[in-house]
C-alpha cells in the first residue's frame, strides 16, 4: 500500500526531468538555430528592411539570390572553390594517413621527439605564420616548374599538412590492437596492405571528421587566398562575399544570401557524414 | 626519455618563435625593394640608381614602349568594371607605349596586407590605391615614392593651373612632415551631416544652418516635434550622434580645431575649440537633442526619428534604401557641420595613389598613368560611375549635368571641397586614430568641463606617447 505513492512520486519525477531535458534542449536548439534562421530571412529583405529591425521580409525577394550569385561572381568562385578544396583535401589526407600510420606503429629514431616537435606548432597563431609561407610559396614559386602565386600551389599545398589530423589519425592507430598486425603479417601483409585493409577500415570515423572540418576550413578560407591571388583566377567563393562590403557599410542582404549559398556545400557533407561525424566526436572526446 | 623530448621539442619551438620575431632588417631606401618587383614585363633588374628621384633623370625620362605598370586597387563589381573600361582606355589611347595591368586586390585592409607581405618577398605594384596613412608609413621604410619630382617634372609635371586647380587641403592631405608627397588624390568622400530638407522647412527652418547654435535650435527642435508624438517616437528626433574618431573630429573641424598643435610638431588636442566641440556635443546630449542608436547607416533617419545623422558620402545607396522602406518622400542631402562663427567643415577622406619606387622609367610612367587618371575629364567619368567627389575645381564644372540628375551626389561637391583631412600622414596616426575613438567615448559620457580638460589632456599625453613608442 504505502509502496503505490512513492512510485508515482518517482514516475513524476523522471517525467519532470525528461520534460526538462526536452526543454534545455529545444532552447539550445533554437539559440543556434537563430542565427541561421535570422540569415535566411535577411537574405530574402530589401536593403531597406535588412537596415531595419525587421525579422522578416514584409515580401521575400527571392531574386537577391539571383542578384548576388551574378554581383559575387559565384559561378566562377564556385568552381574555384570545389577544386582548392578537393586538391587540399586530397593531399591533406594522403599525407596524414602516411604520417599518422608512421607515428602510431613504427618505431624509428626521434620518432617522439619529431612528433612533439610537429605537436608544439599548433601552439603558434596562424596569423604569425602568414609571412613566412608567404615568402616560401614566392621562393618555391620562383624556383620551380610551375609559378605558385596566383595558381592552385599556393592555395592548397600548405594546407596539405596538417599537425591536428596526424594527431587525430595517430590516436585512432594506435588503438588499432597489436593482435591485428600480427595476424596481417602472418597472413604476408606488410605495413602498406594492413594500413589499407586494416586501419583504415577502422578508422572511418576520425577520417570523416578530418574531411568536415578541412573542408569547412578550407572552403571558408579568405585571408590567405586574397594574400596569394592577384586576379579572380583563382579566387575562392568567400571573396566573392566581399564584393558586398564597402567603405560606407554592407548590403546586408547580399551578404546574407550570398553566405547561405556558400554554406549550402559544407551543409550537404555534413548532413552526408553526420553519424561518422559525431561518432568520432564522441570516442575522441573532441569538442567544437 | 619523454620529458627529454618534450623539452627538446619546446626548445626548438622556441628557438624557431624567437628567430620570427627578430628584428627585421631595415629595407635599403627607395631603391632596394624595388629591384625584385614582380612584373613580367620588366627587364631583368639591374641595380637601381640611388639618384632615383634626382629631377636630371627624370627630364631624361626614356621612351615608355614596353613599360607595364601594375596597378592594385579595392574596387569590384560595376565599379572594378567601369575602372578597368578607363585602364583599357588608357593603354589603347596613351602615346607613350605603356600598359597598365590593372588588378583588383579586395578591400584596403587586403591591400595593406598583400603590400606588407610584398615587401617581405618583392612581389609589389607600380601603382597602389591604399589609405594615405598606409602609404605614409610604407614611405617611411623606403617603399613608396615622393611624388614631388614627377608633379614638378617640367615635360610630364602638372602645370601652374592644374595645380591650382587642385583643392587645396588635398596637397597636405598627401604630404609627409617632410615635404614629400606621397598621396595623389584619385577622388574623396567625406563625413557629412545627412539633413533632412523637408521636414526642417516643415519645423520653420527655411535654409540649413549656418551655425552651431542654429544647428541646436534645428535639431532641439526635431527632438520637440518627436516627443509630442509620443509613443516610439519619443526621445528621437534630434541629432545621431556615434562617439567615434570621425564625428568628433568632425566636429573639432567644424569649431576651428586641429589634431596637432600650431607647430605642427606633436599632437595637441587641448585647444579651446576641442572643449568647446565636446562640450556642444554634451549640451546637445543633455538637453535631449541628440540620441544615439546602434544602427549604421542610421535607418532612422528615413523613418523621421533623426532629422540629422552622420555618414559618409559614400553611404548613400543605404540612405536611399532607408527613406525608400519608410516611404518617405522626404527630400535630404548632405551638409556640412557648422562651427559657431559660421565656419563649415566636413571631415573629408580621399581615395589615394602611391607609386612605388623602382627604375626610372616605371616611377614615371606610374605617374602617367595616375595623372592621366586624375585629369578632369577621365575623374569626372569616374565620378559618375563610382558616385565619389572629384579633387579638381575643374571636374565639378563637367559634372553640372550629373548633379542634375542625383540632387543628393549634388548637395555634397561644394563639401568635398572645404574639406579638412584627418592628419593621415603625422606619425602614428593610425593608432592615434584608435585612441581618439576611445577617448570620444569618454567625452561622451563625461559630465563638466573640467572632465572634458582632463580627458584631453590625457588623450594629447598618449597620443605623444605613441609618437615617441614608435620612434624608439
Amino acid at each position: 500500500m504505502d509502496k503505490q505513492p512513492k512510485k508515482t512520486y518517482s514516475f513524476s519525477i523522471s517525467k519532470r526531468r525528461k520534460v526538462l531535458t526536452y526543454l534545455v534542449l529545444f532552447v539550445g536548439a533554437f539559440i543556434s538555430l537563430l542565427p541561421f534562421i535570422w540569415m535566411i530571412s535577411t537574405s530574402l529583405m530589401t536593403l531597406g528592411e535588412a537596415l531595419g529591425t525587421a525579422f522578416f521580409p514584409a515580401s521575400p525577394q527571392f531574386q537577391n539570390y539571383a542578384e548576388a550569385w551574378r554581383r559575387a561572381q559565384f559561378s566562377k568562385f564556385f568552381v574555384n572553390s570545389l577544386m582548392i578544396t578537393l586538391i587540399t583535401l586530397s593531399g591533406e589526407v594522403t599525407f596524414s594517413v602516411f604520417a599518422a600510420y608512421a607515428f602510431a606503429r613504427i618505431e624509428f629514431p626521434g620518432r617522439d621527439l619529431i612528433f612533439n616537435i610537429m605537436l608544439s606548432t599548433i601552439m603558434i597563431p596562424a596569423m604569425v605564420l602568414i609571412i613566412p609561407n608567404f615568402l616560401t610559396v614566392t621562393w618555391l614559386g620562383r624556383i620551380g616548374p610551375i609559378p605558385w602565386i596566383n595558381n592552385w600551389p599556393a592555395l592548397t599545398i600548405p594546407f596539405m599538412g596538417s599537425i591536428f589530423s596526424i594527431f587525430l589519425l595517430k590516436q585512432f592507430f594506435a588503438q588499432v590492437p597489436n593482435e591485428l598486425y600480427d595476424a596481417a603479417q602472418i597472413d604476408g601483409a606488410g605495413h602498406l596492405r594492413f594500413l589499407f585493409r586494416v586501419v583504415l577500415p577502422l578508422s572511418k570515423a576520425p577520417l570523416m571528421v578530418i574531411l568536415v572540418l578541412s573542408f569547412i576550413g578550407t572552403w571558408n578560407s579568405l585571408a590567405w587566398p586574397m594574400l596569394v591571388t592577384n586576379t579572380p583566377d583563382w579566387r575562392p567563393i568567400s571573396v566573392g562575399l566581399m564584393n558586398f562590403v564597402d567603405e560606407a557599410g554592407q548590403l546586408i542582404h547580399l551578404t546574407m544570401a550570398g553566405a547561405f549559398i556558400t554554406i549550402i556545400p559544407i551543409l550537404i557533407i555534413y548532413f552526408f557524414t553526420q553519424r561518422q561525424f559525431t561518432d568520432s566526436i564522441a570516442r575522441s572526446g573532441l569538442k567544437g | 626519455m619523454k620529458k627529454l623530448n618534450v623539452l627538446l621539442s619546446l626548445v626548438i619551438l622556441f628557438s624557431l618563435m624567437l628567430a620570427a620575431c627578430g628584428p627585421k632588417q631595415a629595407p635599403e631606401p627607395v631603391e632596394e625593394p624595388v629591384v625584385e618587383a614582380p612584373v613580367e614585363e620588366k627587364p631583368a633588374e639591374p641595380e637601381p640608381e640611388p639618384e632615383v628621384e634626382e629631377p636630371e633623370v627624370i627630364e631624361e625620362a626614356p621612351e615608355f614602349e614596353g613599360v607595364t605598370v601594375q596597378f592594385w586597387h579595392v574596387y569590384s563589381d560595376a565599379p572594378g568594371a567601369a575602372l578597368q573600361a578607363l585602364v583599357d582606355e588608357f593603354n589603347d589611347t596613351n602615346p607613350y607605349g605603356i600598359v597598365v595591368d590593372s588588378l583588383d586586390q579586395g578591400s584596403y585592409r587586403d591591400v595593406e596586407d598583400k603590400m606588407n607581405a610584398g615587401i617581405q618577398s618583392g612581389d609589389l605594384p607600380d601603382v597602389v590605391m591604399a589609405y594615405t596613412n598606409s602609404l605614409a608609413d610604407w614611405y617611411s621604410v623606403g617603399f613608396i615614392a615622393d611624388l614631388n619630382p614627377y608633379i614638378e617634372d617640367a615635360k610630364y609635371g602638372l602645370t601652374a593651373e592644374e595645380m591650382a586647380d587642385l583643392y587645396p587641403h588635398l596637397k597636405e592631405a598627401g604630404s609627409m612632415p617632410d615635404g614629400a608627397w606621397v598621396a595623389y588624390p584619385m577622388t574623396q568622400s567625406a563625413n557629412v551631416l545627412v539633413y533632412n530638407f523637408t521636414w526642417a522647412e516643415e519645423l520653420g527652418f527655411d535654409q540649413p544652418p549656418t551655425t552651431s547654435a542654429e544647428l541646436k535650435d534645428l535639431v532641439c527642435a526635431a527632438a520637440a516635434d518627436n516627443t509630442s508624438i509620443g509613443g516610439d517616437f519619443a526621445g528621437t528626433g534630434g541629432l545621431i550622434y556615434a562617439p567615434n574618431t570621425t564625428n568628433w573630429l568632425h566636429f573639432l573641424y567644424a569649431f576651428g580645431g586641429k589634431e596637432l598643435n600650431d607647430a605642427g610638431d606633436a599632437y595637441d588636442f587641448t585647444s579651446q575649440a576641442a572643449v568647446d566641440a565636446s562640450m556642444y556635443i554634451l549640451d546637445l546630449k543633455n538637453d535631449g537633442c541628440e540620441w544615439q542608436t546602434q544602427d549604421y547607416p542610421n535607418p532612422e533617419q528615413g523613418q523621421r526619428k533623426a532629422i540629422i545623422t552622420m555618414s559618409s558620402t559614400a553611404g548613400e545607396p543605404y540612405y536611399e534604401a532607408a527613406f525608400e522602406e519608410a516611404d518617405n518622400d522626404d527630400i535630404w542631402g548632405w551638409i556640412a557641420a557648422p562651427g559657431p562663427d559660421g565656419h563649415l567643415a566636413v571631415n573629408a577622406f580621399q581615395q589615394m595613389l602611391g607609386v612605388v619606387p623602382s627604375l626610372p622609367d616605371f616611377e614615371m610612367a606610374s605617374w602617367l598613368f595616375v595623372k592621366w587618371l586624375t585629369s578632369p575629364e577621365i575623374q569626372a567619368r569616374w565620378v559618375k560611375e563610382s558616385g565619389y567627389y572629384g579633387t579638381q575645381f575643374s571636374t565639378e564644372a563637367l559634372l553640372a549635368d550629373y548633379g542634375q540628375e542625383n540632387p543628393v551626389w549634388a548637395s555634397g561637391v561644394k563639401l568635398a571641397a572645404i574639406g579638412p583631412s584627418e592628419p593621415q600622414t603625422f606619425p602614428a596616426w593610425s593608432s592615434v586614430r584608435r585612441a581618439v575613438g576611445d577617448f570620444a567615448a569618454e567625452l561622451y559620457n563625461a559630465t563638466s568641463e573640467v572632465e572634458v580638460r582632463e580627458i584631453l589632456d590625457r588623450l594629447t599625453q598618449t597620443a605623444n606617447d605613441l609618437v615617441a613608442e614608435i620612434s624608439e
